[in-house]
C-alpha cells in the first residue's frame, strides 16, 4: 500500500469521524458547531479522494 | 440470419405469454372476485338469487379463457365487462355486506390490489413473440462481466459499511421531530458519502495508471481542511 493511499484512507476515517460528530452536535442542536464539523468532514472526504486521485 | 430456434427451456413467463390476454386475466380476477364480491354474496341473510348471479362471475371468466384462442377480442369484452358488472350488480343488491362496517381495512386493500392487477393483465397481457422477432434473438448462456472484483477489496468496503452503519445509530429519540427527521436525513446522506469515499479507495487499485499525471491540487483542500477544523476545535474546546 502506497504513501498516498494510506494518506487517503486516514482523511477518509478523520471525514467519517467529523462527520459523525457533527451529526451528534446537530441531534444536540448545536448549529454552528455541527455546520463546522460537518464541514470538516467534507473537506477531508475530499482530501482523501484527491490522494486517491495521486496514487493512480 | 434467421435460425431454427433450438429446443429451450419453456419459462413461466414463456408459457404465460402463449395464454391469451383473457386467460392471463382470469386469475387475479377470480381472486378479486373471491375477496370482495363472494365474502359480499354469502353472507348471512343474502339470498340465493344473489348467490347464483355472483356466480356468474367465475362462469363468465371461464367461458373468456375457453374462447380465448378462437376470439380473443370477445373474450377480452366477456371478462373484463362480464366480471364488472356482475360484481357490481351483486354489490347493489346487498349494499350493507359491502359496506364499511362489514370490510375491514386488510381485505379492502387486498381486494384493491386484486382488481388493479386483473385490471392491469386485461390491459397489458404479456405477448409471444413473433416470428419476426425470433429470428432476430440470439440465445447464449450468461454473459460474463467484464472485471470481476477482489478479495483485497473487502476490508475497505467493509470499514466503509461498518462506519456508514454506525452513522445511523445517531440521533435518535430526539424532539422536536423535524429536527430528528433533519437528522436522519443528514445520517442517511452522511453514510452515502463515507461509503463511496472508501469505495473509491477500493477501485482506484483496478483502474488503469492515469496517461497525464495531473498536479492534484492538494494543497488548496489540505489548507481549506485544516482552517475549517481548527475552527470546529476551537469552538468545540471553547469554555
Amino acid at each position: 500500500m502506497g504513501p498516498t493511499e494510506t494518506l487517503g484512507i486516514v482523511f477518509a476515517l478523520a471525514g467519517s469521524a467529523a462527520l459523525a460528530w457533527g451529526g451528534h452536535a446537530l441531534a444536540q442542536a448545536a448549529d454552528v458547531r455541527a455546520f463546522l464539523w460537518i464541514c470538516a468532514g467534507a473537506l477531508a472526504l475530499r482530501v482523501s479522494s484527491r490522494f486517491v486521485e495521486e496514487g493512480r | 440470419m434467421s435460425e431454427s430456434a433450438p429446443e429451450r427451456d419453456r419459462s413461466l413467463i414463456s408459457r404465460v405469454s402463449e395464454l391469451g390476454a383473457s386467460a392471463q386475466a382470469s386469475i387475479p380476477g377470480l381472486y378479486a372476485w373471491g375477496v370482495t364480491v363472494a365474502s359480499c354474496a354469502w353472507a348471512r341473510g343474502v339470498p340465493w338469487q344473489t348467490k347464483v348471479l355472483a356466480m356468474m362471475g367465475p362462469l363468465v371468466l371461464l367461458a373468456s379463457v375457453l374462447i380465448d384462442k378462437e376470439r380473443p377480442n370477445v373474450a377480452r369484452q366477456l371478462s373484463v365487462w362480464g366480471l364488472v358488472v356482475t360484481s357490481l350488480i351483486v354489490w347493489a343488491l346487498v349494499p350493507t355486506a359491502a359496506g364499511p362496517s362489514r370490510f375491514d381495512t386488510t381485505r379492502g386493500v387486498l381486494g384493491m390490489l386484486g382488481w388493479a392487477v386483473f385490471a392491469f393483465a386485461s390491459a397489458a397481457p404479456a405477448f409471444q413473440r413473433t416470428e419476426g422477432e425470433e429470428s432476430r434473438v440470439v440465445e447464449r448462456g450468461r454473459l460474463e462481466p467484464r472485471q470481476r472484483g477482489s478479495r483485497k477489496d473487502l476490508p475497505y468496503l467493509s470499514v466503509g459499511i461498518a462506519l456508514t452503519v454506525a452513522l445511523q445509530c445517531i440521533g435518535w429519540g430526539i424532539e422536536p421531530r423535524e429536527r430528528a427527521l433533519f437528522v436522519r436525513l443528514y445520517t442517511i446522506v452522511a453514510g452515502m458519502a463515507v461509503l463511496g469515499s472508501f469505495a473509491s479507495v477500493a477501485l482506484v487499485k483496478h483502474l488503469p495508471p492515469a496517461r497525464k499525471k495531473r498536479r492534484a491540487r492538494l494543497a488548496g483542500w489540505l489548507l481549506a481542511f485544516f482552517v475549517v477544523a481548527g475552527l470546529a476545535l476551537g469552538f468545540e474546546l471553547a469554555p
